[in-house]
């Protein structure tokens, strides 16, 4: 797309037969709308959480949210990983005046669900009601916050449900690679690096989830969200009154991690999933968190590289050669140093053929192949226009406010953002992609048929072949 | 369009059907306001429909072409879907492949899809570009590009959209079964994808044909939905789509009808699958037919989610089942209701019969209770408001009740009759229509075994 083409002619609004239209014209776009980013308030309530409200009134709903600063990363221990995901999960299992089928009969009748979850490094727990039901819908949240019971024959089920997991995700390619990538760029002694096993899960008891429960949803680290059809005034007494036995106390985790370890050689590793028709394909290295003044820039570069499906990764792989159904690239931005990871899922015949195009692209937009303007102004369209449709739906609203909020960005963030992304120059891109994006010491994680597909990688010559087993263990053949 | 589009044998799932016409409950405080569109159709025939939402700056765009699976001849099913992803292909001033291109340069969205009865195409992006997603409609509108070479190559992508969502999957053919057993001549017979075989059988010139028959603009509805004005909106659409000129010939509505079930049917059938299943299905009635709210509401009862009835007997009681699902597939012509069992090891498929009929027996023998109607009231409620939110949800709801209902006051009206709703009308329809003489019986048993 040329931006000359899309400026040729001023758009004239006349009815349809007065005037023949030129179709090969491409139309100029109309006046360009003015970003309206919502507005909200903040404040604190008795329990030391903040709270933010956005009113929203098309609608009569309400997307409400408690999200914890913090997640299994910095609150599970490694010998007992998924501790944080089973307690989440026990929230609905019962209280100590509803048992599990009573609250879901509860939930079911106010025609909602509350969702609990607790990822690496923040945890939530809401739902998205009617105006009419919130009062009721809050009043069983807090009542699943604060006065769960954790049955124990629950915590059996759900632990057969998690082995049952495991087991099905050995035979998953994707899952797979799941596990071994960040093995291989962490190492065992890192979070990062650290999954949830058979016997971490085995290894949970009853006390352990109840210890995390009160170690974890404390409010002192914790931002209530409401968006939607309330009162900024009233909903805070509603809240206040609802929350009102969650006893003060946490604070925000810190999010020291331990010291990466140093970066390998360039090197493949191949983990056998024999008769797989296709190989899954996860290559790159560690990334900067969030808060990197090279933010803007990464994701201009990204947007180039592998961000959308007109990249330069997927209009190769994809489009032009036909070996995947879609390949794309990512930076896995948080507090940490989040992966970047470039892969997708090739045909197992061509594994080699699609391995020298991951490294050729990876080499082009560290510098070899130069961006062009129309690539420049694509990515940048692309990730400005992007932005309102985030703000369309109660429950958009409330991600991007939260968002700022556990990522500390200004409250000014998405009326800059246009500006900073506008900044960033071609320079800037080939210089992100250089200092990201480590050449010489990539991480190649291959899930596939290793009997078809071992010596083709051998033989392009791009890296050395280690097998490891399916947590990333070197099998050492 | 490989890269997202999708088809579907909608089943109770199918979020264009469920959005549409399923119209909850709520208590009057949660009622949402009523769409206020404007709604014309332009001299080429196109139904135009215009909605201001000044919400978020972004525009939605879709273009209904009533055309679907039904409308397939036979020898050459799979063909609407098929010729869904040729719309991706590139028209005069569009190159293949431009279309999506174009939408996400400049930030937003598009894809299309393909059911029974319809064809969408959509665009979600900056409002100001409004006048590039008409434009973009108006070029495959008017001229497509149709091409033996792309023509190759996108039936080899849909062949294999084929083997990923079908055939590799355990069961992924169970729609298939059901709909050949229940159905003699109505097309609902066959899939959405349609057969390998009619795939391989289809030729370019069925391509043009098919162009020139459905894809015309007196078969089609453009519903806009943003942050525009209704006059300049209006404006544009008679620029770009007004001018597209309309099919010499009437578009065909020649679908055969379904005779009326007469007796109960029961077969066995055998296919590679780990463990046996079992299906109770029932003719039903059309959407927006009124016995279809009662019906969205038995449905609801039975077979929706894990508190529904047929999985709390089947799965959570006795056992009897592994899985139990089900739902009424309400679309444009009278279609099917059907309860699905995969049977426990254990147990035996007669077992698992007998239990889904019981259940549905239950509903016609005693009135639905008041709580389990509030449920369902209440979950639709919120389905319904949550339904309307987006700019797409909105142009979802509004092409359906042009296209389907052929009633754009649907859009709004179907609330109230769900909010009247009673036990008594849930037990009327499911005296109706849960009949033994209406009823498909369908075993499904693994291949060389001896059950």
């Amino acid at each position: 797309m040329t931006r000359t083409l899309l400026s040729i002619v001023a758009l004239s609004l006349t009815l349809a037969g007065q005037q023949t239209l030129d179709r090969s014209k491409i139309p100029p776009p109309g006046k360009l709308p003015v970003l309206r980013v919502p507005t909200w308030t903040k404040t604190t309530i008795d329990n030391g959480a903040d709270l933010i409200v956005s009113e929203k009134h098309d609608l009569p709903l309400v997307s409400f949210t408690i999200t914890i600063v913090g997640g299994a990363d910095q609150f599970e221990s490694a010998g007992k990983r998924g501790v944080a995901s089973v307690t989440a999960s026990m929230l609905n299992e019962g209280t100590r005046t509803r048992d599990g089928e009573a609250l879901s009969n509860a939930l079911q009748l106010l025609g909602t669900s509350i969702s609990v979850s607790v990822g690496s490094e923040t945890g939530s727990i809401g739902f998205v009601s009617t105006t009419g039901k919130f009062p009721q819908t809050l009043d069983i949240l807090a009542d699943m916050l604060v006065n769960p019971t954790f049955p124990a024959d629950a915590l059996e089920r759900l632990r057969g449900q998690r082995l049952v997991a495991l087991e099905q995700a050995k035979a998953q390619p994707n899952a797979i690679a799941g596990r071994v990538y960040p093995r291989v760029l962490y190492g065992a002694s890192h979070p990062f690096g650290q999954p949830i096993t058979e016997t971490t899960v085995k290894a949970i008891t009853r006390d352990d989830v109840v210890a995390f429960h009160k170690a974890f949803f404390q409010p002192g680290r914790a931002v209530v969200t409401v968006v939607g059809d309330v009162s900024a005034a009233a909903v805070k007494t509603t809240i206040e009154h609802a929350l009102a036995a969650w006893p003060k106390g946490g604070e925000k985790p810190a999010f020291t991690y331990p010291s990466l370890p140093p970066p390998s050689s360039m090197t493949i590793y191949l983990v056998d999933k024999p008769g797989a028709a296709q190989s899954t394909f996860a290559i790159g290295n560690p990334g900067p968190p969030r808060n990197t003044p090279d933010y803007y820039s990464l994701q201009v570069m990204n947007t180039i590289l592998g961000g959308m499906f007109q990249s330069r990764l997927n209009a190769n792989i994809r489009e032009e050669k036909g070996y995947s159904y879609g390949v794309n690239s990512g930076f896995a931005y948080g507090k940490g140093p989040g992966a970047f990871r470039a892969g997708g899922d090739i045909v197992s015949a061509k594994s080699d053929a699609a391995l020298v195009e991951f490294m050729k692209e990876l080499r082009g937009i560290g510098g070899s192949r130069p961006v062009t303007d129309d690539e420049l102004s694509m990515a940048k369209d692309s990730l400005i226009q992007r932005l309102p449709a985030q703000f369309a739906s109660v429950q958009g609203i409330n991600g991007a406010i939260t968002t700022l909020w556990t990522q500390t960005l200004p409250g000014d963030y998405y009326q800059q953002y246009g500006a900073k992304i506008g900044a960033v120059t071609k320079e800037d891109v080939v210089r992100v992609a250089k200092q990201y994006i480590d050449l010489d010491h990539l991480a190649i994680v291959i899930v596939g048929d290793r009997a078809s597909i071992e010596a083709p990688l051998k033989a392009t010559g791009i890296a050395p072949i280690v097998v490891t087993d399916i947590e990333g263990n070197r099998s050492g053949s | 369009m490989p890269w997202t589009a999708r088809f579907r044998r909608a089943g109770a799932a199918a979020a264009l059907a469920a959005v549409a016409a399923l119209a909850p409950i709520a208590s009057a405080a949660s009622r949402p306001p009523k769409l206020d569109y404007t709604m014309t159709t332009l001299p080429n025939g196109l139904n135009v429909v215009l909605l201001e939402d000044h919400s978020t700056p972004i525009v939605h765009v879709q273009v209904w072409y009533h055309v679907g699976s039904k409308n397939e001849r036979p020898g050459r099913t799979g063909f609407a879907h098929l010729f869904e992803h040729m719309m991706f292909k590139g028209s005069k001033n569009v190159e293949p492949e431009g279309h999506p291109s174009y939408i996400s340069s400049v930030g937003g969205q598009s894809n299309a899809f393909t059911n029974e009865d319809a064809t969408v195409f959509w665009e979600t992006l900056p409002s100001q570009y409004l006048p590039l997603a008409l434009w973009l409609e108006a070029d495959r509108m008017a001229t497509l590009r149709i091409e033996q070479k792309t023509f190759e190559t996108e039936r080899e992508v849909v062949k294999e959209e084929r083997r990923m969502r079908v055939e590799n999957q355990p069961y992924g053919r169970l729609q298939e079964l059901i709909y050949d057993q229940a159905f003699t001549v109505h097309p609902y017979k066959h899939p959405v994808v349609g057969s390998m075989k009619d795939l391989e059988a289809a030729s370019v010139d069925d391509v043009r044909d098919f162009f020139h028959t459905y894809y015309v603009p007196n078969n089609a509805t453009a519903v806009l939905v943003g942050d525009f004005e209704t006059k300049d909106a209006l404006s544009l659409v008679n620029q770009y789509l007004g001018r597209v000129a309309k099919s010499e010939k009437p578009v065909p509505r020649d679908i055969p009808r379904e005779p009326p079930q007469t007796k109960e049917k029961r077969v066995t059938l055998q296919e590679e699958w780990p463990l046996p299943a079992v299906v109770v299905a029932h003719h039903i009635t059309f959407d927006g037919n009124p016995d279809s709210y009662p019906l969205h509401i038995a449905s609801k009862i039975l077979s929706d989610g894990q508190s529904s009835r047929i999985y709390r007997k089947l799965v959570y009681e006795t056992g009897i089942a592994l899985a139990a699902f089900g739902g009424g597939n309400i679309i444009e012509d009278p279609n099917l209701f059907f309860a699905v069992a995969i049977v426990q090891p254990g147990h035996t498929t007669d077992e698992a019969a007998r239990a889904l009929i019981a259940e549905l027996d239950r509903l016609r023998n005693e009135p639905v209770s008041a709580t389990e109607l509030q449920q369902a009231k209440n979950q639709f409620a919120r389905d319904y408001i949550l339904g309307r939110e987006s700019a797409k949800d909105k142009a979802e709801v509004l092409g359906h009740a042009v296209v389907i209902h052929n009633d754009i006051k649907t859009a709004d009206g179907e609330f109230d009759i769900f909010q009247n709703m009673s036990p008594a009308d849930v037990q009327r329809v499911a005296r109706t229509y849960f009949t033994p003489e209406n009823r498909i019986v369908i075993t499904i048993v693994p291949k060389g075994s001896a059950q």
